[in-house]
């Protein structure tokens, strides 16, 4: 088509056209700020999970902590786009030592770590009431304006997860012509051919996690605004780490632009069906997610990519 | 002073000797070969070299430096490389990108890697493939990308293992001429080879092993001449290949 594409008119692309949606379907923005929100953690679990082939199941915890943080400090006065920094630098700490405990585990049992330590800070949040108001949750106080922008305004909501989305976009593009992000790829691919070219494999996976639950607690922060009121089953069940997990797998891991296409792909068809089908809405839900995983493995962008390799690179028939 | 020493080195796994006081020198632009009988401990060996299995006993030496206790991933950036008897290329990437990947030990710009990385590709005649993917390449390419890789790192010490076995005869004498001419570049080379034809006509000193020790070490005619040698492999284990 285009000679001269440079991957950075897609990010233009992708992101104007996500700008639009608040001037087309502004009845529905409750629906938008909260599938754009989806696609952010996806994408920030992308970094680990989809670069590094470490699964986690465990990322509701950064949203919890992004969440907690940011409502706690504001509850204090603290200024929310402060308390959402200080919300993701948290995360980050918390993947640090979580990466520290859990990466000599490879393969599932890292996986069946990050659920038990997700656990873990769930059940902490329920019990210390004196400070998380355990089961009850939390009320988001009252928030001071933003260069006269409501933080309550959907509008307003949407933008700003929008800049999220593009801050963690932007966070991709860069890591995937670096040396991270090639060092990044050698550890999925082999843990110790990595190593034998000189990568250091656990060290590649704490950067990859601490990155991921840096992003992953920002959309924490911005969650808790945006749900003005929540308690910890909100967002802390295992079943809201699944759900990161598989728009990303869907969408096609590894692929910048995979989780997107899977946050939104899966939360059209959930949201118009929920109206007409009621309770048979998971049915659906399941259904896609079996259909895709049986016929698009590598999830809908990875097959797209692959068969557009496919195309430049036919199979040589008869000489391999 | 010798490029790479290793003395007595010993390697067990539970109650079982892999490898037993087992002691090597090399000096740069020599070619060691390790020859032996399956189950020898030649790749076991290899394995505790580079830092990949935990050594029981002895000490290595790089130059004058002690890398006995040196993790894998650290041994690139002192100038020693390996290749897997198994080949273990990223199969998801491009051959470019397997090879860009060892270019950034030394290249940390991803615009230098990528130049540094094509020069190698050249040198092992696997650029027209830079862009394929490496679940589908051959073989004798999978060699030739391992060995690139390895020489990405611009190693001084190259561990080889089995690059040449199982390889069509055009190709292994490719890889024999392939090898012959990095050793003349003045890299050391330790390489693991069950084709005697291979190990005899590359060698300088070739070191057989068995049931985890040295029997026997010595220039390649003195090899095929000794009796121990002879009995333990190259007589009786021959079929076993």
């Amino acid at each position: 088509m285009i000679k001269n594409w440079h991957p950075m008119y897609t990010l233009a692309l992708v992101i104007g056209v996500l700008a639009l949606y608040p001037m087309f379907f502004g009845q529905f923005m409750n629906f938008g700020v909260a599938t754009l929100l989806l696609a952010g953690f996806a994408l920030s679990w992308d970094i680990l999970g989809g670069w590094t082939g470490q699964n986690s199941l465990g990322h509701a915890a950064f949203v919890g902590v992004g969440a907690y943080t940011v409502t706690l400090l504001a509850e204090r006065g603290v200024h929310p786009v402060l308390g959402a920094f200080i919300g993701a630098t948290l995360s980050s700490l918390l993947a640090w030592g979580w990466g520290a405990a859990t990466f000599r585990l490879r393969g599932s049992y890292f996986t069946l770590s990050t659920i038990a330590v997700a656990e873990i800070i769930r059940l902490i949040i329920l019990n210390e009431s004196w400070l998380t108001g355990g089961a009850e949750g939390k009320f988001m106080p009252d928030l001071p304006k933003i260069f006269g922008f409501d933080l309550f305004d959907r509008k307003v909501e949407y933008y700003m997860v929008l800049l999220f989305v593009l801050l963690v976009l932007l966070f991709t593009h860069w890591m995937r012509y670096s040396r991270m992000g090639f060092y990044f790829k050698a550890v999925r691919e082999d843990e110790d051919g990595a190593m034998a070219l000189g990568v250091n494999p656990n060290k590649a996976k704490q950067l990859a996690f601490v990155c991921s639950a840096a992003f992953t607690g920002l959309g924490g922060a911005m969650y808790a605004i945006f749900l003005q009121a929540f308690e910890p089953e909100t967002f802390l069940l295992i079943a809201f780490s699944i759900q990161v997990a598989l728009l990303a797998i869907i969408g096609g891991r590894g692929t910048i632009y995979g989780p997107l296409v899977g946050a939104f792909l899966i939360a059209v068809p959930s949201e118009i069906f929920r109206d007409q089908l009621k309770e048979a809405n998971l049915l659906v839900y399941g259904i896609l997610i079996v259909v895709i995983v049986i016929y698009l493995p590598k999830g809908i962008l990875g097959s797209l990519e692959y068969w557009a390799y496919r195309k430049n690179h036919p199979l040589e028939k008869g000489k391999v | 002073m010798s490029l790479l020493v290793a003395e007595r080195i010993g390697v067990q796994f539970g109650g079982v000797k892999a490898v037993h006081d087992v002691s090597l020198s090399l000096e740069a632009g020599q070619i060691l070969g390790l020859i032996g009988p399956n189950g020898a401990g030649k790749t076991t060996l290899f394995n505790a070299l580079t830092g990949f299995v935990p050594k029981a006993s002895g000490k290595v030496m790089l130059g004058s430096r002690d890398i006995t206790n040196t993790p894998p991933f650290e041994l690139p950036k002192l100038g020693v490389a390996r290749t897997f008897q198994v080949e273990r290329p990223f199969e998801d990437l491009t051959v470019l990108e397997n090879v860009m990947i060892s270019s950034f030990l030394k290249h940390s710009q991803p615009k230098a890697a990528k130049h540094h990385a094509t020069d190698v590709l050249e040198k092992v005649g696997l650029l027209d493939r830079a862009n394929q993917k490496c679940s589908e390449l051959n073989l004798a390419r999978r060699r030739r990308l391992e060995i690139g890789k390895a020489l990405a790192l611009e190693p001084k010490v190259l561990f080889l293992d089995e690059v040449i076995a199982g390889l069509n005869p055009p190709a292994q004498s490719e890889m024999i001429g392939f090898v012959k001419q990095l050793s003349e570049t003045g890299i050391g080379i330790v390489m693991v080879e069950h084709i005697m034809r291979v190990i005899m006509t590359l060698s300088d000193r070739v070191i057989c092993m068995a049931f985890g020790e040295k029997i026997a070490e010595g220039t390649p005619t003195e090899i095929s001449n000794n009796p121990v040698v002879i009995d333990a492999y190259l007589g009786g284990g021959e079929d076993d290949d």
